[in-house]
């Protein structure tokens, strides 16, 4: 083989392959403000659904424990926590609003990779209003609890019921620290 | 350069790239859980095949044949990578919908089989209608097996409920092994039309 069958095909790869990068930099610099305002947008939205009463929310910065991902605090002294606790088909993420009172004034899920037809109807309101106005411990009915289970799909359900105990132990537990 | 209209109905019917060239099998079995997650997979693939396509024909002739795997890789995931970032950034409703399946689409071997078989060897323009069609060709055959399974299995069409509630659903048909089952029954009749054609 000789020297230019071996440098001809590198020297085009190379700049396949720079011309590529050069452009995924140009998008991907153009696009990181537009992704940013859209990530803060979708999630202030949805701790607007799970705390209709609050107006503004603020990080906080304290330790995630367990399956908590991020920890919000409202104008109103309550919380919204999103946990991300194991379902069946992965992580059933989940967003809790709980009010200074200790009372969950609304959940989500809001991304989860669930049984279609089954665990997925935990995104559906007949399942997620069963938590608003709950405190204390939630858990479902199988395990002695106030949630009624999504039909075959306990394993969803009780996922679901620990992401919010978690948010609900946290607050119980750290609250008023912040 | 062959009929636009050959060359896409050659990609949705002909070589239908799931039924008769069974290749692309991994998103296939894995997204086919319901008609819109198959719909959504298929047009996004779609998207990224026309684009891969036609830059793969414009460069073919720069592109010495001994590297010609390597770039065709570069070019398909460069152009999935800025879909990503374009999808996130001013569609994030379409986003929150096909996110999961867009990083998916560069290890679809369908864009790399029709880069090699069509668009190495052809014009940008045919290449553009090869996209067209393999990628509709893709969305018809998981949007069909994604309906199918939905209705089976959740008594859904389309995400909305049209079987009445006493219906026994067979939930099996939304699970991993129902997209096993669903696909060998499809191939099976499409197999016994063509068998019964030719």
């Amino acid at each position: 083989m000789n020297s230019k069958a071996v440098i001809r095909p590198a020297i085009v790869l190379l700049l396949i392959s720079a011309v590529a990068a050069g452009l995924l930099g140009v998008v991907s610099e153009v696009t990181k403000a537009p992704i940013a305002a859209q990530a803060e947008k979708s999630l202030n939205e949805g701790m607007m659904a799970v705390m209709p009463e609050a107006s503004t929310f603020e990080a906080v910065d304290a330790e995630f424990t367990g399956t908590i991902t991020g920890i919000y605090k409202s104008d109103t002294n309550g919380f919204v926590l999103t946990t991300a606790p194991g379902g069946f088909g992965g992580a059933v993420n989940t967003m809790v609003g709980i009010d200074a009172d200790g009372v969950i004034t609304g959940l989500r899920v809001t991304g989860h990779s669930e049984t279609p037809g089954l665990g997925a109807k935990s995104t559906e309101p007949a399942f997620y209003e069963q938590f608003t106005g709950q405190s204390g411990s939630v858990t479902v009915t199988k395990d002695g609890g106030q949630i009624v289970p999504i039909t075959s799909s306990t394993i969803t359900s009780r996922a679901v019921c620990a992401g919010a105990q978690e948010a609900l132990d946290w607050v119980a537990a750290n609250g008023g620290a912040y | 350069m062959a009929n636009p209209i050959t060359i896409i109905k050659n990609g949705i019917i002909d070589e239908n790239p799931t039924f008769i060239q069974v290749i692309g099998m991994c998103p296939t079995l894995a997204v086919t859980s319901s008609a819109i997650n198959g719909i959504g997979m298929g047009l996004s693939t779609t998207a990224v095949l026309v684009f891969a396509n036609i830059f793969v024909s414009l460069l073919r002739k720069i592109i010495p044949d001994t590297v010609r795997i390597p770039c065709f890789i570069v070019v398909i995931a460069t152009f999935v990578t800025i879909i990503e970032f374009l999808l996130k950034a001013y569609l994030p409703a379409l986003n929150a919908s096909l996110g999961l399946y867009i990083p998916l689409i560069v290890v679809n071997c369908i864009i790399l089989a029709r880069a090699e078989a069509f668009a190495s060897k052809n014009g940008p323009v045919a290449s553009a209608f090869d996209g067209i069609g393999m990628g509709l060709g893709f969305t018809f055959a998981l949007g069909l097996l994604g309906l199918i399974r939905e209705f089976i299995g959740a008594g859904t069409a389309f995400d909305m409920t049209v079987l009445p509630e006493a219906f026994p659903r067979t939930l099996l048909f939304v699970m991993a092994p129902g997209g096993f089952f669903t696909l060998a029954l499809v191939m099976a009749v499409i197999n016994s039309i063509r068998n019964k054609k030719a």
